[in-house]
């Protein structure tokens, strides 16, 4: 008995990490966080407030948890700072934006992006590559981004697919009444799952090798069951069952690039960011044009979502190469995901979240649907979201030994006399079960990082001074960035987002700058002169594929400072010799 | 010539002088003046001052309710607001006399309620909200400078797209506090003098062999060096191409996205938290009754207004223009963004929108008759037939014979970035050719008042014109209500109705004691309903064995409501 609960107490332990190193190098998890966190269930709003909360106060030095405003219903929407702030000023290093759960039934979405930060924060002293990135780069994280219908979705009856709406009431039915028909829990047992009724005429029926699983009649077979739609009762006596749910929204029909109203994109609200939470984060990105990439964590369907949302706002060449060599990395290191284009390969979205990064803010965006259907038995992806029906119930008996299924049974319907109820649980469909959850947020994390270290970094390789004729000097700089992402998009120059990079000479005795030219070439063969203020040359955009050479002919004599400076790339100098 | 030089440099010096514009247009509400009225009249007992949001530069924005009283309200104990018109003053920031004409207007509705019955019967039932300034930040504008025509408000924007923001202003070189137009003589510029004043610059046809004397620019300097002048002043986003429909994203004015701004946030919250507006007025440049709509708009069928209301529009334009009048009237603005078109394509009401002013054609005076009118065709000088700049030149005789000193003189002027060349500054100032002097207001207010009162005999009149017992038999009733509509206008617009942003007619049932429904639902809906007549009805089937006395109510908040009872077994 004494052995029972010794080793119960060091299971414990052991569950919450906390125990220290014994010496055996685990790899793919911090060994020894200062925040112990298991990862096989999801958090609610106070669970994860404390966990952010708990994170912060360990480690100051490296990440500062903030709220950008309040939800609706008065919840803060906690972004994580996560960067080395004794290196270098937060507002000029390349920044990287992620966000969990704009669509809050997308559970997992949201612990994503909370594991990201705990294990940039709590990984941060035991890898080299996570202590790099974290010193010259900012991370913003906001995992919770409907953070009210979180709580609805986990703490009340909902079904998988929702809440995807936030919670501001809408008159969905234009009766003048709000919200006045949701569904109903009407056995109380604590789930929305569907209602059948026997009836010969019916059209559905029980199927052959999962009995649970209702499936349609064959034309020349007989059903036996009528489905009922979503557990309900017609509560405003208008004749119609739960028309008018809470909220009738989609948060991520919103946004400020491409929006269009609710008859032609449905879901849209008012105008883009009429939803509060969703303003918040425009605000923010302003306040932060250092940000050159994010990621949005949803669910389902094993898919890593680049733009454009709709045809007619085809990306440019430059541009869709940068998100390609990103997005087929993301297919290796996520088996079972696809790299799609939205509009093309999905559907067409109009006001996405996803097309305002890009845009508006000028940052490579990707939108990952975590949990793919390729997990349950790991042969093929049949391209569905959430799996065939099939492999869901044979998922459903074998590995879950048939949990996931509230087994049909009686009820009394107001309105329709006695039917059965049954379905499966909110739990299962779009999400891992618990043990899946820890891999899907690795993954997922580690792609994130990835797409992170692609961020441009722009950096001054090298200054020659050369003496001319008649007490002339020239100064040559190349200017490259080391990184895939280019320091301005080409969205970011047709848009005009953010201003062109400088490249500005200084230093010297007696400097004067009597002219400067950008070359395309490293041999100036056919040089652009700047006439307006040679001294801080504009540079459109610096890549990894087109370093950049610049020129100045001056007076004065060296040594000289050359300044690189990018919005979304960073700052970087180096003097002459 | 020194003298000239040295007032020029001093003038580049100094600060823009004090306002030297507004004498034209005294007597124009500034922002302090305008809430001060509106204080004013919000102190009748049938009016109600109340504020939907607060600009950048935490100006309020105002809307001035006119219809039953507070207690009124609250007596009846009905909490449905009634269906309103709102009346908008200047969508368009630049568009002043708007502002005042809306203001004059509710003081005009106010001042009618003593003796006006049709007035104070269209009130008994319907509400007027009167929102004269939208925009009070671009507006402001004109009343701390008025340097130029702005509509924009303070928000920095990248006009020219380069990356910095509000960096090359317009300058005032000559000193008069206006920022008007710069020309500078030049043989490869496009510009040349009209033969018949060389006040106006018209664009030359080289094609025609004719030859460009002047490069027409505005007034100030390079500032930033991209050889364009004053491409990317202070500001901002314009209100009236801040909006959702047709919204042309990233263009000048148009701001990072649509209704970006808190007056523009304010207006479409307030709008949208007020469904009962069937009906929009504003002024501005989207002139829809002079130059009625027809569906091309866009290229989709949801970008275009519907036929059905085509037709309803083009009926009303055709009778207010006659109270209105439109000759010589601009063609009207395209609107991408703005405000007139949100209002019908995204909103769904009847959006009608008319330029307050514009300046009139003018006619010389009748030569007197006899003998002098021969002396008199002498002496005046020939006039070619040029079209090109015919509106400016209108617009010259229309102010000399009004004595409104509209025009600054070209004056030349030394200026740095063209050394040693010819540089004259002069032109229209700003502002006055879309808004009259002072005076001309109250006759303008006079003729859209008229506008006014006809539009509020179009609305929608909804009542229960019949409601049928068919007697079934063993206590069973079939209860039909019909319910007209003896307005001109439909119950809703055909695009509310195709976007689904109108309230449907909701209709219920109240049954007596012991009676039930045989099956179906107490409420429903109606859809639109046609006007002069047409009707739509509803039935129930009701299980009353012992009778009894069932009432009707059928309502919208943006048509109103009517109710009935009848009698079963009876």
């Amino acid at each position: 008995m004494k052995y029972l609960i010794t080793t119960l107490i060091i299971g414990l332990l052991l569950s919450t990490g906390a125990v220290a190193d014994d010496g055996y190098p685990l790899v793919g998890r911090p060994v020894d966080p200062k925040v112990p966190a298991a990862w096989d269930f999801y958090r609610d709003y106070d669970a994860q407030t404390k966990l952010l909360k708990d994170l912060a106060a360990a480690h100051p030095d490296i990440c500062r948890l903030d709220s950008i405003g309040k939800s609706w219903e008065g919840r803060e929407m906690w972004v994580m700072t996560v960067t080395n702030f004794s290196k270098g000023d937060e507002l000029r290093k390349p920044a990287f934006w992620l966000d969990g759960a704009i669509h809050a039934n997308e559970v997992q979405s949201s612990d994503a992006a909370l594991y990201t930060c705990w294990y940039l924060v709590e990984g941060y002293g035991q890898m080299d590559y996570i202590r790099d990135l974290v010193d010259r780069q900012v991370f913003y994280i906001l995992p919770m981004m409907s953070p009210d219908s979180r709580e609805v979705h986990l703490h009340e009856a909902a079904t998988t697919n929702d809440p995807r709406t936030g919670q501001r009431p809408v008159d969905n039915d234009r009766d003048g009444l709000f919200d006045e028909d949701d569904d109903d829990d009407i056995d109380g047992d604590g789930h929305i799952v569907s209602m059948r009724i026997k009836d010969p005429n019916g059209r559905y029926k029980e199927h052959d090798e999962y009995p649970w699983m209702m499936v349609r009649a064959e034309a020349d077979e007989v059903g036996g069951w009528t489905m009922l739609g979503g557990e309900g009762i017609d509560n405003d006596g208008d004749g119609m069952v739960n028309e008018d749910g809470a909220g009738g929204y989609d948060p991520n029909r919103d946004w400020g690039y491409d929006w269009q109203p609710g008859h032609v994109q449905w879901g849209a609200y008012r105008y883009p960011f009429s939803l509060q939470e969703n303003r918040a984060v425009s605000e923010f990105a302003l306040a932060h044009p250092n940000i050159g990439g994010a990621q949005s964590f949803h669910n389902a369907g094993g898919m890593i979502l680049s733009g454009p949302g709709a045809e007619e706002n085809t990306y440019s060449r430059s541009d869709r190469q940068v998100y390609d060599a990103i997005g087929e990395k993301g297919e290796q290191m996520l088996p079972g995901y696809t790299y799609m284009i939205t509009w093309e390969d999905l559907y067409t979205v109009h006001g996405g979240e996803l097309d305002w990064w890009y845009a508006n803010v000028g940052a490579i965006s990707y939108t990952n649907e975590l949990w793919t259907s390729f997990n349950y038995f790991r042969t093929e992806n049949d391209g569905s979201w959430t799996g065939s029906r099939e492999d869901q119930a044979r998922f459903n008996e074998l590995l879950l030994f048939g949990e996931a299924f509230v087994d049909w049974h009686e009820v009394e319907h107001p309105d329709y006399g006695t039917v059965e109820v049954g379905g499966y649980k909110k739990s299962y469909g779009r999400q891992p079960p618990s043990f899946l959850i820890q891999e899907e947020l690795h993954r997922n994390m580690a792609f994130t990082v990835f797409h992170a270290a692609q961020l441009p970094r722009i950096r001054v390789a090298d200054v020659r001074v050369r003496q001319l004729e008649h007490g002339l000097t020239e100064v040559t700089a190349t200017i490259v960035n080391d990184n895939l992402i280019p320091t301005r998009l080409s969205v970011a120059e047709r848009n005009s987002l953010v201003r062109p990079d400088l490249v500005s000479l200084s230093g010297g005795n007696g400097l004067k700058v009597l002219t400067a030219m950008r070359g395309g070439d490293m041999f100036f063969r056919q040089p652009r002169e700047q006439e307006h203020d040679p001294q801080n040359m504009r540079v459109d955009s610096v890549s990894l594929s087109s370093p950049v050479y610049v020129r100045w002919i001056v007076r004065g004599s060296g040594p000289f400072t050359v300044t690189a400076d990018s919005i979304k790339g960073g700052l970087s100098t180096l003097t002459s010799e | 010539m020194r003298e000239l030089i040295r007032i020029c440099l001093l003038s580049l010096i100094c600060a823009l002088p004090a306002i030297a514009l507004a004498a034209p247009l005294e007597g124009y509400h500034d922002n302090a003046a305008l809430e001060s009225q509106l204080r004013q009249l919000a102190q009748h007992p049938s009016a109600e001052l109340m504020q939907i949001g607060t600009t950048a530069e935490g100006r309020a924005i105002h809307v001035l309710r006119i219809g039953g009283s507070q207690e009124l309200l609250s007596a009846s104990g009905d909490s449905m607001p009634r269906p309103a018109i709102a009346v908008f003053g200047n969508v368009q920031a630049s568009h002043l006399a708007g502002r005042e004409v809306c203001l004059e207007l509710a003081q005009r509705v106010l001042d009618s309620l003593d003796d006006d019955a049709e007035l104070l019967a269209f009130l008994e039932q319907h509400d007027f909200y009167f929102i004269p300034s939208p925009t009070p930040d671009a507006t402001e504008f004109f009343f701390s400078s008025g340097s130029f025509e702005r509509s924009t408000n303070s928000r920095p924007a990248d006009d020219d797209k380069d990356g910095w923001l509000d960096e090359d202003p317009g300058e005032d070189l000559n000193g008069d506090g206006l920022l008007t137009m710069m020309r500078v003589e030049d043989p490869s510029g496009d510009w040349m003098e009209h033969p018949d004043d060389p006040r106006v610059l018209i664009r030359a046809r080289r094609e025609d062999n004719e030859q460009g004397q002047w490069r027409l620019l505005s007034e100030g300097r390079d500032n930033d060096g991209d050889e364009a002048f004053n491409e990317d002043g202070p500001g901002g986003v314009d209100f009236n191409r801040n909006m959702t429909f047709n919204y042309d994203q990233f263009s000048e004015g148009s701001g990072p996205w649509q209704v970006s701004e808190p007056e523009s946030r304010a207006v479409v919250d307030w709008m949208f938290d007020n469904p009962q507006i069937c009906m929009v007025l504003s002024f501005g440049p989207e002139d829809n009754i002079r130059q009625p709509w027809n569906n091309d708009h866009g290229k989709l069928m949801h970008e275009s207004a519907e036929r059905d209301d085509i037709g309803i529009m083009e009926y009303i334009a055709k009778q207010a223009v006659e109270l209105i009048g439109k000759d010589n009237v601009p063609g009207s603005a395209s609107g991408r963004g703005s405000f007139p078109d949100w209002a019908y394509f995204h909103y769904g009401a009847w959006s009608i929108c008319t330029r307050a002013w514009w300046v009139p054609e003018y006619k010389a005076p009748e030569p007197a008759e006899g003998a002098e009118a021969e002396s008199a065709e002498e002496k005046k000088p020939e006039k070619s037939d040029e079209k090109r700049g015919s509106d400016e030149i209108n617009a010259l005789n229309w102010f000399t014979a009004e004595g409104t000193d509209a025009f600054v003189e070209w004056t030349a002027v030394q200026h740095p970035d063209f050394p040693g060349k010819r540089v004259e500054v002069g032109g229209f100032k700003p502002y006055l050719r879309d808004n009259p002097p002072a005076e001309h207001l109250p006759e303008i207010t006079s003729k859209q008042f008229e506008m006014l009162r006809l539009l509020t005999g179009m609305l929608p009149r909804i009542s229960i014109r019949e409601l049928e017992v068919d007697d079934l038999g063993e206590g069973l009733y079939r209860v039909t209500a019909h319910v007209a509509n003896d307005g001109y206008l439909p119950t809703s617009t055909r695009k509310a109705d195709a976007i689904r942003k109108d309230y449907p007619l909701n209709i219920a049932i109240t049954l007596p004691a012991g009676a039930s429904l045989l099956t179906g639902s107490l409420r429903g809906q109606l859809r639109r309903i046609g006007g002069n007549g047409a009707e739509s009805e509803f039935s129930w089937l009701v299980v009353a064995p012992q009778g009894g006395t069932a009432g009707i109510v059928v309502a919208s908040p943006s048509v109103g409501s009517a109710s009935g009872t009848v009698e079963l077994g009876q």
